[in-house]
């Protein structure tokens, strides 16, 4: 290893290697002196390697040891304790996932080189197969995988801090950004300076990325100007020199991260040359070579002082329809928000396909992959979060805080190049740590300013240790197991896990030994999952003390059918443990395992003490093949035990009869005969195995049916459905088996309802031809079945009764022995009416059929659905039964006999009601029926009802006499009266328009009542005396109200309603009177309150009517001054005169004497001549020369429609009567007037219709 | 160092490593049944091995019983996981399942029952004919303590084990005479190293085992 020892700081401040010379010169340190101890300077030669430091369970444990890798010395730097550095928590990993480890070799490096040679804090780092930090003073300090210190590399050229940092792929070159602007190359090996770049970049501003692409000799450069250039190397003749392109001017908006895909040359895309880059506002996909070519662009919002984020990764991506593909996934993030894109090639064209977003709690600073799986994020209060992609669930999450986090706002702001930077960029610089975090496979490496940390994703593996190591075995099998099953179908990797469980419990063994309870549930359940059962039986279990917890969780996992077996050992063990604790649940155990790993012995006979009948069924039948012990065993204790035997043994045979076995499964096909055999065999022996000397025959069968009659008949109904009961043989089998039960169930030592269940059993055998009809034995049944009476028999066993003996007739079993009238008559003796029924079918005998049906409680509902059925049938008789039975069919349902009697004999309704007449009760009932099916009775039958009505039921009657109208007003009046049925007389006098009677009536009956009763009905009567107004002339309507007002005021019980009642008799009676009324007989409390109300409205009329009053006057003022305008208007309106003569006496007009103009046709006569013309039309009149009269003239004498004399033209109406003389200046009249002729002379031929048309009406014009 | 993860050993006939690492034992776990007419003492006989202990009235078994014992031969523990069958004619049928699979088998009869050593015979003949070819058969004359009364002569039984390759000795269950001896002799008769005896599983696991033993030793020098 001596090789690998890195020179000391000093051999490199002295050496010629890099350009530390200035350093040494300027440093005040006395280098010689510097002491290891001293200072704190670990011994660089022995410390870990990076890369055992990264693949080490922890660092600074022993578990390095345990690994062959050889400790490091103790140093004696502090290092920086696990619990005491970070604090970890999060979600679901439990601190598990996320490793933290801090890079103690390079960051004593950084410490001292700030304090002995004045580099500066860290500002930069990169990290590959080497890490190279780089400082605020210029320096760069390269490390290689061990974290030794290669070499150190001084900036000459006062560039200001390092910004940016980056290794190429192969690792050979570094390129170096300075805060002014400077881009340098150094060869990594060396640490010589290859290439000084100081015009790479806009001038006067600072590198902010730099970043190799997957060219070898092509690099990006960006500047905090926003421009991104690309650095082409060349080596012309040995000459190094660099071309430098601009690929994007900041000046239309600034690039603030950019990120080269790095690809493996086996993908489609690995021809081309691809960045991500992210201004502001927008992030792209470019392609720079071949060509430069933008593939995506998208808009990127978010919070100002938030600077975009960029990670590829290459992800096994598996599409809906199961296709896989390896696609290099880029995320992009701002804010809170991160996108996550998939890019691949598609028909020769790259495509961007967007496939997830994740929004974060916090805004973030940075986003890394670790690994294809997490992304590992860095929110602003420097908590990295672990984030699952695929569920985007956080895993962890781990408080970064101490690291302190290394920012680039410096470089964002251009402060050492005089800050000339957007506002925006500066603003979004604030939260700049580019190039101080960094990944690397799945790690990723932070940045302080004065050390540098490492955040690694455990592995599956790694985290179990990690959980072993902290005892957390309940977590760490979870996990185990989790990550087991997540193997799935894949046999190698499930292979892997098993045996990393399996390590897992060795590790578990090792370290539980002296508490071998410890979490022991876990365990027992992973060895269950993986199938390690002989860990489980034999080391984990020798170990235990005790080992009831063991036991708990093995009878656990049986219960839920995770393990049929377990070593005989366990099995012993159990079977004591729960014999102790609970043999019922032991039996429950016994029938879930396998009985192979059982000790037979053990458990045969302790089921035998603790009478764990199942669990010996179980264990006889599969482990001994033995069916019949079973039975000769337990059948003889069935009398004793409790019935849980019993029905188990019913459960036993039954399914052993049916090729089952007990309690589940199938017994195997080469045994099922010979169990079905066996059991029957044993079933049917005569004697049992320890046969005592007064046993009664067939013991077994006996004490089975002693248990359970029905039940075992049942078991035997059953299994006579197997095949082996088929067939000529089977059918034999059957017969013996029923004698044999004939044998044993006699009257002497069972019951009638036993024997009872055998006979129904062997009828149903018999009627489904089952078993051969024997007359005897037919006989025999027949007995039982025509049973007159059988003492305690419940309906039940009744009903059973008649359906067996249904099944035989239907079946013709009885023809043999017994005629159907013979049957017929032991059916009605016995109660059968079932079967009576059947029979009167069979017959034809309908007569009587609906009798059986009234006489069966259960069947009445049939009834009725039998007669609907035949009701069409004349030769059923249905009605003459209904006639006979009405009574009875009216008892059972009412409404369904009247419904059938209205529907389908409607026309006998009369019939009926005649066979009722003695029996008023039917009578009442049917009528009332009739009545609610809305079946329009006669008066009489109306009457008939009211009469029954009101002697039965009297309550009905006041809903019968309003709701029904047939009934005659009179006769129904005197029988309520009679009856004192006061409310509906009531009803029926206002019926009859009586009333004074009702209101009468109704007072009297409001006296004898009292309470809520006489309130409402006091209401009723308001209501009466309200309707009695439209008929009744006002003064008796006020009389009632006075008669019922003078009823309820004095009364107390009816204070409630009096205020309304007021109220409403105010609106009919004169309400001084009331006034009057209510202050007369108010006798005690004159309470004003009462009629305050009254007088409140009477006031507030008054004062209606007042208003009211003068409204109509301001009304009709209104109106007369509307006329007398109208009017007035009329008669302001200018005249036009169009004739110059008179039309009457054909002088001028204009001559000195008053002319009264027509209006309407223009002409004008003069007013002499009006009143001779008029004269003369009125003498002609009077002399009655009709004949000479005109229509005309007749009109205008009429006054109703006068014409012009001249043209005939219709005037106004009441021209006559109103005319309105006006005394106008006559000059200005004649002026006007010629003014007007002269112009209507004009137009006369233009527009005369129009003219006139615009004539005004007539008016007399009178000269003075 | 020796690595201290690593304790215990596997399943069946795996190695165990003691704390100090020096001294190693193996792990052997056998399957043994016993066969026989019946009341001609197996279960005694296995009371006695296993508890030391004998009743005059022993409960007749019922299927079959179950009951471990380990024995230390030189360096080995052997572990023998005994089956005792119900000697009863209606239990025979389940025979088959524990002589299955089984490495080893006693087969018991009565010196003072001609039957009973007839029918250890028959045993003697299914066993050859069913179970494993490599099972070691042992054939016990018990009740030796009744020697005085004994029907089957000591040289017969003798001529008929050796004619069969069977261990042959005459026990008493009551005395404990040779009870342990003849399963002594089981234990060192049967393979112990090589996994022909085990099933190929287990066997398999254990050469696993050694070769991470052999690379940890490595890594530590």
């Amino acid at each position: 290893m001596n090789e690998l020892k890195a020179p000391s700081l000093q051999s490199l401040l002295e050496s010629d290697r890099g350009s530390s010379d200035s350093l040494l010169a300027e440093s005040l340190l006395d280098v010689d002196d510097l002491d290891d101890v001293e200072y704190s300077i670990p011994p660089s030669g022995e410390l870990p390697t990076l890369e055992s430091a990264l693949s080490e369970f922890e660092a600074d444990s022993d578990i390095g040891s345990e690994l062959g890798v050889p400790a490091p010395a103790p140093t004696p730097t502090p290092s920086l304790a696990e619990e005491g550095g970070v604090r970890n928590g999060g979600a679901g990993g439990g601190g598990s996932i996320m490793r933290y480890a801090m890079m103690h070799g390079v960051s004593a490096q950084i410490a001292s080189a700030a304090d002995r040679v004045n580099a500066g804090f860290a500002t930069a780092c990169a990290v590959s197969t080497l890490i190279g930090i780089g400082t605020s003073h210029g320096h760069i300090l390269n490390f290689d995988i061990t974290q030794t210190l290669r070499w150190a590399h001084q900036d000459k050229h006062g560039q200001g801090a390092v910004s940016a940092l980056s290794y190429n792929p192969d690792c050979t070159r570094l390129l170096a950004g300075y805060a002014r602007g400077l881009v340098v190359m150094i060869d990594t090996q060396s640490g010589d300076v290859l290439r000084n770049l100081f015009d790479a970049i806009t001038p006067n501003t600072g590198v902010l990325h730099l970043k190799w692409t997957s060219r070898p000799a092509l690099a990006l450069c960006s500047d905090s100007g926003g421009s991104v250039w690309s650095l082409s190397f060349t080596r012309k003749l040995g000459i190094r020199g660099c071309s430098s392109r601009c690929l994007f001017s900041g000046a239309r908006g600034e690039v603030c991260t950019m990120e080269p895909l790095l690809i493996d040359s086996s993908h489609d895309l690995d021809q081309y040359c691809i960045i991500a880059l992210a201004t502001l506002s927008k992030y792209f996909i470019v392609t720079i070579r071949p060509r430069l070519k933008v593939i995506k662009y998208h808009a990127l919002q978010g919070p100002a002082d938030c600077l975009p984020v960029l990670a590829w990764q290459m992800v096994l991506i598996q599409a809906a329809d199961t296709t896989r593909s390896f696609d290099p996934v880029l995320v992009v993030g701002r804010g809170n928000q991160l996108f996550f894109h998939q890019l691949f090639m598609a028909n020769g064209r790259i495509s961007l396909l967007y496939l997830r977003h994740v929004q974060m709690q916090t805004n973030l600073l940075s986003v890394h992959w670790l690994g294809p799986k997490c992304v590992a994020c860095m929110d602003i209060s420097e908590i990295l979060h672990l984030i699952d992609v695929r569920s985007s669930k956080e895993l962890e999450c781990i408080d970064m805080a101490n690291a302190g986090l290394v920012y680039g706002s410096a470089q964002f702001k251009g402060l050492a190049t005089g800050g000339n930077v957007s506002p925006a960029l500066a603003l979004a610089g604030t939260h700049a740590c580019y190039n101080s975090l960094m990944s690397r496979g799945t790690q990723l490496y932070i940045l302080g300013a004065r050390s540098l940390h490492m955040i690694a994703v455990r592995t599956w593996t790694e985290r179990i240790s990690y959980l072993v190591k902290n005892q957390r075995w309940q977590e760490a099998c979870d996990l185990a197991l989790d990550g087991y099953r997540a193997t799935a179908e894949r046999p190698r990797r499930k292979a892997q896990a098993k045996e990393r469980i399996i390590m897992l419990f060795k590790e578990y063994l090792a370290a539980s030994a002296r508490a071998p309870d410890y979490c022991l549930g876990p365990i027992v359940k992973c060895l269950i999952t993986i199938g390690e059962l002989e860990l489980l039986w034999t080391q984990l279990w020798e170990r235990l003390q005790n080992k009831s917890l063991y036991l708990q969780h093995i009878t656990e996992h049986i219960e839920n059918d995770n393990i049929h077996r377990v070593s005989p050992t366990i099995s012993q063990a159990l079977v004591d443990h729960w014999l102790e604790i609970s043999p019922t649940k032991l039996e429950e155990i016994i029938l879930k395992l396998d009985w192979t790993c059982l000790d037979l012995n053990q458990v045969l006979k302790a089921a035998k003490r603790y009478k764990l009948y199942r669990a010996q069924i179980y264990l006889n039948t599969h482990a001994l093949n033995d069916y019949s012990s079973p039975l000769t065993e337990l059948i003889p204790l069935v009398a004793q035990e409790p019935s849980g035997l019993g029905n188990a043994l019913l459960v036993y045979i039954s399914s052993c009869l049916a090729g089952r076995s007990y309690p589940s499964g199938e017994i195997p096909n080469d045994l099922v005969q010979n169990v079905k055999h066996e059991v029957l065999r044993c079933l049917t022996s005569l004697h049992s195995n320890t046969s005592v000397p007064n046993e009664l025959p067939y013991p077994y069968l006996r004490a089975l049916l002693k248990f359970d009659t029905r039940e075992t008949l049942n078991v035997i109904s059953l299994a006579f459905q197997e095949k082996e009961f088929n067939g000529e043989l089977g059918f034999s089998h059957r017969k013996r088996i029923i004698n044999i039960l004939l044998e044993i169930m006699t009257p002497e030592n069972t019951t009638w309802a036993e024997i009872g269940c055998l006979l129904n059993f062997i009828a149903q055998q018999i009627s489904q031809q089952c078993l051969k009809p024997d007359t005897q034995l037919l006989e025999k049944v027949l007995n039982h079945l025509a049973k007159e009476k059988i003492t305690n028999e419940t309906t039940r066993q009744h009903s059973e009764r008649e359906s067996a003996w249904h099944e035989l007739l239907i079946n013709n079993c009885l023809d043999e022995i017994s005629t159907d009238e013979e049957q017929l008559r032991l059916a009605k003796r016995a109660h059968c009416y079932y079967v009576e029924e059947y029979l009167l079918e069979k017959l034809q005998r309908y007569d009587d059929i609906v009798e059986c049906y009234l006489n069966n409680d259960q069947r009445h509902d049939t009834m009725f659905s039998y007669m609907e059925r035949h009701v069409q049938q004349p030769e059923r008789k249905i009605y003459e039964q209904i006639e006979k039975h009405f009574k009875r069919m009216l008892e059972i349902n009412a409404k369904e006999t009247t419904r059938l009697v209205d529907f389908h004999f409607s026309a006998k309704i009369n019939k009926l009601l005649e066979v009722l007449q003695e029996d008023e009760q039917s009578l009442l009932t049917f009528l009332e029926h009739l009545h609610r099916r809305r079946f329009v009775l006669t008066a009489t039958q109306s009457a008939q009802l009211l009469a029954l009505l009101c002697k039965f039921k009297p309550e009905e009657v006041d809903e019968f006499v309003r709701q029904c109208d047939e009934y005659r007003v009179e006769e129904a009046l005197s029988l309520v009266l009679a009856y004192k049925l006061n409310k509906s007389a009531i009803y029926l006098y206002e019926k009859q328009a009586n009333y004074h009677n009702a209101f009468e009536l109704s007072v009297e009956l409001l006296a004898t009542l009292h309470g809520e009763a006489a309130a409402t009905f006091a209401q009723e009567i308001s209501d009466l005396c309200v309707r009695a107004t439209n008929v009744l002339p006002k003064a008796d309507c006020e009389k009632f109200w006075f008669t019922l007002l003078q009823q309820i005021l004095p009364r107390d019980d009816l204070k409630s309603s009096t205020k309304h009642m007021l109220h409403l008799s105010s609106q009919y009676v004169d309400l001084p009177k009331l006034v009057q009324l209510v202050m007369n007989t108010r006798n005690v409390s004159g309470n004003f309150g009462d009629i305050k109300d009254l007088l409140m409205s009477m006031l507030s009329q008054s004062r209606l009517e007042t208003d009211t009053m003068e409204k109509t006057l301001q009304v009709k003022c209104q109106d007369l001054a509307n006329a007398f305008a109208r009017k007035r208007s009329e008669a302001k309106r200018g005249l036009l005169v169009s004739a110059m003569r008179c039309a009457i006496c054909q002088q001028r007009l204009y001559n000195q004497s008053d002319i009264l103009v027509l209006g309407g046709c223009g002409h004008a006569v003069h007013d002499k001549c009006a009143t001779t013309y008029n004269e003369t039309v009125q003498s002609r009149l009077n002399n009655g020369d009709i004949s000479q009269t005109t229509q005309a003239e007749k009109d205008a004498y009429n006054g109703i429609h006068v014409a012009c004399p001249h043209c005939s033209a219709e005037m106004r109406n009441n021209f006559y009567n109103n005319i309105i003389k006006l005394s106008e200046p006559k000059r200005t009249v004649s002026a006007l007037c010629e003014a007007a002729f002269n112009i209507q002379q004009e137009q006369q031929n233009v527009n005369q219709m129009g003219v006139l048309k615009l004539k005004a009406p007539p008016r007399k014009f009178t000269c003075n | 160092m020796a690595t201290t993860a690593r304790s215990g050993g596997n399943a069946s006939g795996s190695t165990a490593q003691r704390p100090n690492g020096t001294q190693q034992n193996k792990n052997c776990q056998f399957k043994l049944v016993l066969l026989g007419e019946s009341a001609v003492g197996k279960s005694s006989l296995v009371l006695r091995f296993v508890k030391g202990q004998f009743h005059e009235y022993q409960e007749s078994t019922i299927g079959a019983a179950f009951l471990t014992q380990t024995i230390c031969i030189e360096d080995t523990v052997v572990k023998f996981e005994i089956w005792d069958t119900a000697g009863q004619e209606r239990y025979h049928s389940l025979a088959p399942m524990y002589y299955r699979g089984a490495q080893a088998a006693i087969v018991v009869y009565d010196i003072q029952n001609q039957d009973s050593f007839q029918r250890a015979k028959t045993w003697v003949k299914e066993l050859h004919k069913q179970a494993s070819p490599n099972i070691v058969i042992a054939l016990a004359g018990n009740k030796a303590d009744l020697s005085n009364i004994r029907v089957v002569e000591y040289e017969e039984a003798k001529q008929y084990a050796e004619e069969n390759g069977l261990l042959f000795m005459e026990t008493s269950a009551k005395t404990g005479m040779n009870v342990n001896d003849i399963f002594l002799a089981i234990a060192k008769k049967l393979p112990k190293n090589d996994g022909a005896h085990n099933q190929g599983a287990p066997a398999g696991r254990r050469l696993n085992d050694n070769e991470n033993n052999r690379q940890t030793n490595n890594c530590c020098k």
